[in-house]
């Protein structure tokens, strides 16, 4: 039975269910903030580690370890046109995505023949991602280098079009996120932005030979 | 007070919903991608089971146990294969094969965050209760 407005006790109730309300908004804002805090602190850390294996530096301890196995991360992708300047990580978990782009297993690494399959959040990192043109330029530094690449393909696909990670004759960078980039909840489709390699690292290393501290 | 219940256990049920797509085992955002298997990228799960083909850079037949919560691993036709990462003496290698040994999946990776859903959560809730909160002032 509802009580007439105005009386005691609905004033009491209505109390409760606006310090409710409130609750839920600072506990919201407060997990948006958190999380938000955490990329830009992963992002520092992850800048400050790739930075200390410059490709200037001496060889490998253990050549026969890749640098992601030796780093954990792989690199750091600039896009100017799309606003894109975020490091490179293994994986495409939740955590990682939350973080950084995750470089999608399985699919090849920067300076190896193949496509290196990158994914990213469509409404954090990748958010810029819609405003790519064709032949607009990417950047990929990596511990061995930097890879430069010329976009020369957008569609949208869906989600279960796998062929987009498959490797063509030349190398190529594949960027994965979801479509629409506007929309809230679940993505019914994904943004694929296929480029080429159009430029190997100026100081060319073997990628078997990257620079890693002594344990 | 039924309403403010029902209202509150929808409320509730919304922001359980997404926080438990982000870390936990169910996820609200998964049942309605009803396309993606349920070990899609980007939904933790402690238990995989690895169904590639041979040839595909799956396991057959095996199932395994992680509690790494990556899910997800692709396999593109052409690309080469990781290499076998049995030594495993360093952490980033252990990611690494646990990465390699996850399932081939038939999708690609699920990229959209919750956070602008919580973000509109709580904006709504804001809003809510500073309405009710000018309200009352005002009675």
């Amino acid at each position: 039975m509802f009580h007439r407005r105005g009386t005691p006790a609905t004033g009491s109730r209505a109390r409760f269910f606006e310090r409710v309300l409130f609750l839920v908004a600072f506990l919201s804002f407060g997990y948006v903030g958190s999380v938000a805090l955490d990329r830009l602190y992963f992002q520092r850390i992850e800048s400050v580690r790739l930075a200390r294996f410059a490709p200037a530096g001496p060889v490998a301890q253990n050549p026969k370890k890749r640098p992601t196995e030796a780093l954990g991360v792989i690199g750091r992708l600039s896009i100017s046109a799309a606003d894109v300047d975020s490091i490179v990580v293994e994986g495409v978990d939740a955590r990682t995505l939350r973080r950084a782009v995750g470089h999608i297993p399985n699919t090849a690494l920067p300076g190896e023949p193949g496509n290196v399959a990158l994914a990213g959040h469509r409404d954090t990192i990748f958010r810029g991602l819609g405003r790519l043109q064709l032949d607009d330029p990417i950047r990929l530094v990596t511990p061995t280098g930097t890879y430069l690449y010329r976009v020369e393909d957008l569609r949208i696909v869906e989600p279960t079009e796998t062929e987009v990670l498959a490797a063509g004759p030349a190398p190529m960078l594949t960027l994965v996120t979801c479509y629409p980039f506007n929309s809230i909840g679940a993505a019914p489709q994904r943004y694929i932005v296929r480029a080429r390699e159009v430029g190997r690292p100026a100081i060319a290393r073997s990628r078997t030979t990257p620079h890693v501290d002594p344990p | 007070m039924k309403r403010i219940s029902i209202l509150l256990s929808c409320l509730l049920l919304a922001i359980g919903g997404s926080a438990q797509a982000q870390g936990g085992t169910i996820s609200v955002t998964a049942e309605a991608e009803a396309k993606e298997p349920a070990t899609a990228a980007g939904t933790p799960t402690r238990i995989l089971t690895n169904v590639g083909a041979p040839g595909t850079g799956g396991q057959t037949g095996e199932s395994r146990t992680s509690t790494v919560g990556t899910t997800g691993g692709y396999h593109a036709p052409g690309n080469p294969a990781l290499p076998s990462k049995a030594d495993g003496d360093s952490m980033s290698n252990e990611a690494m094969a646990a990465n390699s040994a996850t399932a081939s999946t038939n999708s690609l990776p699920r990229t959209a965050s919750h956070e602008p859903t919580i973000l509109l959560i709580g904006l709504g809730a804001l809003v809510a209760a500073l309405l009710m909160f000018r309200r009352r002032a005002s009675v």
